[in-house]
Order: C-alpha cells, then sequence, then structure tokens
C-alpha cells in the first residue's frame, strides 16, 4: 500500500516535472518573482533577430539551404530557396542592452554609474531555447560609494550562464523570463541561481501568438524578427518556491530509487 | 476557391476551431496604450512597495527613478520620489472613472535646459485601465492605465508633448496574485514601469475590403489569430480574395478582417465584437453557412463602417 502510494505519488511529481520542464522551456512563463537584490534597467532595447534558411524550391529537405526567398547561381544553374523553412540550419538571437540601471537592497536604492546591461539568449530554427553561448552582464557601480556597504563597486554587477527560458503574452505585450547559473560579480554573494524578467508592452511587430513550438501559427513568433523596450529585472537568488519545487522533484526521486532498491522496505 | 485556400480552411477547421479570436496591437485585456516623452520611469523599492487590491481599489506604490524629458535625451535622476495611484475597480473588474487618483512626487533636473522641477511632478485621475494576467500566481502580470493629467509641474511639458491631458502608466506587475478576476482580492509583490503622455493621433478615415486586399503596404498589423490559428498577412489577403460562394461565414470574415484593419489604424467599430462572437458560434471560416441566423444585420453593420457610413458599427 505504501509503495504504490509512493509510486503513484512519484508518477506524479515526474508528470509534473515533465509539464514544467516542456512547458517552461518553450511556451508558459517560469512565474519568476524579483527579490532583492534587484537590479533594474530601465528602457532596455530588445532585439529579436531570426535567420531563416529555406530548401530550394518545392523541397522540404535535402543538404543544400540558403537565405529564404533568395537565389544562388545564374541560368540553368540558379538555385532559389524558397522550399519549407529548415528549421535545423535556421536560428534565432535574442539581445537586450541598456544603460539606466538602479539596484535595490533592503529596501532601499541607488543608482548605477557607467551601467551597461546585456543578455544574449540563442534559440534553435524550431524555437527551442538554447543555453549554448547564452548569457547575460551587467557591468557598472553603485553611485553611492558606501551603498551598502561598497558592496557594488567592483564594476561587475552580474555575469551569468541563462539555462531556462519562458515566455507568455499577446499581441503586443508579454514578458520573457530567463533562469541563469553561474552568478558571478557582486550579486554572486547572495546567491548561484538567479532570474531575468523582461516585460515588454510595444512588441513590434505584434503578434497574436505564443512561442510555443506546437502551436501551428504561420509563421511562428520566433520565426520573425522583433523588435520591443523593456524595464528589466535582473535578481539574485530565484524566490525559494523555484527552488523548493525542483528540490521536491529531487527528493521524491531519490525517495523513489532507494524504495526500488530496497523492496522490501 | 484555389487549393492553397481551400488546404488553409480545412486545416482551420479540423483544428477544431472553437473560439473565434482576431488579435491587432491594442486589443485585448490591456489598453494596448503607448506613450512617449516627457516619460516619469518607477520602480518598486523594498517591501512595502507594490500593488494591492482589496475588492474595492486598486493601489500601486512605487519609487520614481528617471525622468527622460526628450526622446533619446538623458534620463535624469529623480531624488526623494514618491508615487501612487488608486483605482477604485469593483469585484467585477469594472472602473469608476476619474474617481481614482494618482501623483508622482519628486526632485528632477532637465540637464538639456538646466530647469528643475521639485515638488508635485504629476498628478490627476485614473480614467480606465486594462490588466493581462500573463502567467501563473507569483509571476509578473501587466497592466495599463490611462490617466488624465489635472496637476503638477510637468502639467505643461505633457500636455505639449501629447496634445492632451492624456496619459498612460504602463505597469508590470511582479508577484502578481492576479489570476484574471477581481472577484478575490490579491495584491502583488513589486511594480514597474513608466508615465508618459499618450499621443493624440487622428484616426485614419475606414476603408474598404477592396482597398485592404490590394494595399498590403498599408495594412497596421502583421496577421490575426482566428480561433487560435494566426493567420499571416498573405493568408488573410487569401481570405478576402476568396469567392464567398454565398457561404456566410465567408462574406461575413471579409467584413471582420477590414473592420479591425480599420480598427488598427484608429477608427472605432464595436460591433466586431458580436461578430467574431456570431462567427465562432457558427462554424468558423468556412463553414459553408448558407442561412444568416442573425449575422446578416453584423455583416451590414460592419460594411457600412468599412464605406465610412457615420456612427455605424455600433452594435
Amino acid at each position: 500500500m505504501g509503495q504504490a502510494l509512493l509510486r503513484k505519488t512519484f508518477g506524479a511529481a515526474l508528470c509534473l516535472g515533465a509539464v514544467f520542464s516542456i512547458s517552461g522551456a518553450q511556451a508558459v512563463t517560469l512565474d519568476l518573482t524579483p527579490v532583492e537584490p534587484d537590479l533594474a534597467t530601465t528602457g532596455a532595447s530588445v532585439d529579436y533577430t531570426f535567420t531563416a534558411l529555406c530548401f530550394e524550391s518545392g523541397a522540404t529537405s535535402g543538404t543544400t539551404t540558403g537565405i529564404c526567398g533568395t537565389s544562388t547561381g545564374k541560368g540553368n544553374k540558379a538555385v532559389t530557396y524558397d522550399g519549407a523553412l529548415d528549421e535545423s540550419s535556421s536560428s534565432g538571437v535574442l539581445t537586450v542592452s541598456g544603460s539606466s540601471m538602479t539596484i535595490s537592497q533592503n529596501s532601499i536604492f541607488d543608482f548605477i554609474a557607467g551601467g551597461s546591461y546585456s543578455l544574449t539568449a540563442n534559440f534553435s530554427g524550431a524555437g527551442v531555447f538554447d543555453p549554448t553561448g547564452s548569457s547575460l552582464t551587467a557591468t557598472g557601480t553603485s553611485l553611492d560609494t558606501g551603498f551598502e556597504g561598497g558592496a557594488y563597486q567592483s564594476g561587475t554587477l552580474v555575469t551569468g550562464d541563462l539555462f531556462n527560458f519562458g515566455f507568455g503574452g499577446n499581441g503586443a505585450a508579454g514578458i520573457f523570463e530567463f533562469e541563469f547559473n553561474n552568478v558571478g560579480g557582486d550579486m554572486a554573494a547572495f546567491g548561484s541561481l538567479g532570474g531575468a524578467t523582461i516585460p515588454v508592452f510595444d512588441l513590434t511587430p505584434a503578434y497574436g501568438g505564443n512561442w510555443d513550438p506546437l502551436l501551428t501559427n504561420n509563421p511562428a513568433f520566433w520565426q520573425q524578427s522583433f523588435t520591443a523596450t523593456s524595464n528589466v529585472d535582473t535578481f539574485v537568488p530565484v524566490p525559494a518556491t523555484v527552488w523548493l519545487f525542483g528540490s521536491g522533484l529531487l527528493a521524491m526521486a531519490g525517495v523513489a530509487r532507494k524504495t526500488k532498491a530496497s523492496p522490501a522496505g | 476557391m484555389n487549393k492553397w485556400i481551400k488546404k488553409s480552411l480545412v486545416s482551420v477547421l479540423l483544428l477544431g476551431v472553437s473560439a473565434f479570436q482576431v488579435v491587432l496591437a491594442g486589443q485585448g485585456a490591456l489598453l494596448g496604450l503607448q506613450i512617449v516623452n516627457p516619460n516619469i520611469n518607477f520602480r518598486d523599492v523594498g517591501t512595502t512597495q507594490g500593488v494591492n487590491y482589496d475588492g474595492v481599489n486598486l493601489t500601486i506604490t512605487a519609487t520614481p527613478i528617471f525622468a527622460t524629458f526628450t526622446s533619446g535625451g538623458t534620463d535624469e535622476f529623480i531624488l526623494s520620489g514618491s508615487l501612487s495611484l488608486t483605482a477604485p475597480i469593483d469585484t467585477s473588474g469594472v472602473i469608476a472613472p476619474n474617481v481614482g487618483t494618482f501623483t508622482v512626487s519628486g526632485n528632477t533636473t532637465d540637464s538639456a535646459t538646466s530647469t528643475t522641477y521639485n515638488g508635485v511632478l504629476l498628478s490627476g485621475t485614473v480614467v480606465d485601465y486594462g490588466i493581462l494576467d500573463v502567467g501563473g500566481p507569483g509571476g509578473t502580470d501587466l497592466a495599463d492605465f490611462k490617466l488624465n493629467v489635472t496637476g503638477g509641474l510637468l502639467m505643461s511639458l505633457f500636455a505639449a508633448s501629447g496634445g492632451s491631458n492624456d496619459a498612460a502608466a504602463i505597469v508590470s506587475i511582479e508577484g502578481s496574485g492576479y489570476s484574471g478576476s477581481f472577484a478575490v482580492d490579491w495584491t502583488g509583490t513589486g511594480a514597474k514601469g513608466d508615465i508618459g503622455p499618450v499621443p493624440t493621433i487622428e484616426p485614419a478615415p475606414p476603408v474598404t475590403i477592396g482597398f485592404w486586399k490590394n494595399h498590403p503596404e498599408s495594412w497596421p498589423v502583421s496577421g490575426m489569430t482566428i480561433c487560435g490559428n494566426t493567420l499571416d498577412q498573405d493568408e488573410l489577403i487569401s481570405v478576402l480574395r476568396t469567392p464567398s460562394r454565398r457561404d456566410k461565414t465567408i462574406i461575413l470574415t471579409k467584413q471582420l478582417i477590414a473592420a479591425n484593419l480599420n480598427i488598427a489604424t484608429g477608427s472605432s467599430c464595436s460591433t466586431v465584437t458580436a461578430a467574431e462572437t456570431w462567427l465562432c458560434d457558427h462554424g468558423g471560416i468556412g463553414a459553408s453557412r448558407k442561412d444568416w441566423d442573425g449575422g446578416e444585420v453584423l455583416k451590414n453593420e460592419m460594411d457600412d463602417f468599412n464605406n465610412g457610413v457615420p456612427d455605424a458599427c455600433t452594435m
């Protein structure tokens, strides 16, 4: 009875985990809640560039692809690339950059001098987030050299490697979210896992879809380049709820393995 | 009907079209307001600032951070700032317009003109609001508020830039407990955003289906989502060019697409909501509906609207 209940619970947890993993990566928000220290970047530029490569005319597969709508060669050697999109060769890059920043900690805030914020996130042609080469960096120093004991004076506020992505919204409004690890810079003192939220109200062009490869949008949201502006939040650590969810799954997985290894219980 | 449009329409039907929705920039749960300079940027600081809805009022408290007086201009510090906004919203989500108030105070200097503004920078009433439940509990939701500026040291700058006293607050609500309803109280742990003038846009006169299908360069949007399926501009134009063959859903959809494009360029037509509902209830685009079942009056309203008939499209 106990083992059956445990298996049932563990199975449910795995299902939840699967949903969290799949949807969190592509289709829904991560629901991150900013905490202090909270680095706010005002009026940041958001740019997404999709490089679309297509197969040759009329083709849905093949080894030769080119930029969609273009041609190479001349005469009877001309090849036009207006076949199906080659998702395996296409790619997208989301960049966020800004310079006006403030940081809050312990219910007070300070302006950042010489601030520079940069985030780069890579995506496959199928809209799948690719952590490889995806990172963020914020540099600058707190204007008040004594702010919170001079904690923000090294010149590097935060660095991190992005590892998870979420998006939600519709039309011209939405929010991009990332989790990052290997936190460096001044904010590393507060944890090894951080989050970044990028709300937008002016997606151009506006799009009535979601970042979900399972939808049949044509073209999909991530297959179009777009721009926006955002007041970006970058914070360390990620709130406890996300940690608890992940650690809870790991703990249940551990218990389940132990139970399986000792059937007598 | 060519093969492509047949294929598209069949696909739409096979995908189990159950709800009709046309998504355009500025429509949906948000008001879709955009702002220009001068712009006041604000953020939450600490744990006492944020968003609270108590069944009567939606209240936002935050700290003004930067004032940007011109586009591309310097982000000027705001010192000793405070921001509060109260919007009376009932449990059905209905706001009492021009009853709620907002106030932005602080000390800032426009370095380009060496002018210092110290005190109440902006004040006025809350006219309307929109809110979008983006994610699950604890995530970030989005809201926008239409404001009427009635006072403050920056009032004249706002009016000169926007052409009226209309302004907007665009807010991201962090740690939001809003779940799509005001039936229960909720809070947000923080609020970040901007307040700026809303530019006055002279609405373009409505134009016909024939114009839109022959002038793709004039389209204000790149696509619409119909019953959860997004059609890009080429596909929408294909629908506009599809012979109706007495299919009422095709006839109505053509007027609906044109009406929504005219709305996106500044005209007003409230009939589109009822028209969308009718279309959804009668099988969606290409359902081969031969009778109107009450839909003709909606089609006629939009037809008049798209042809510039005054006071049309108010159903």
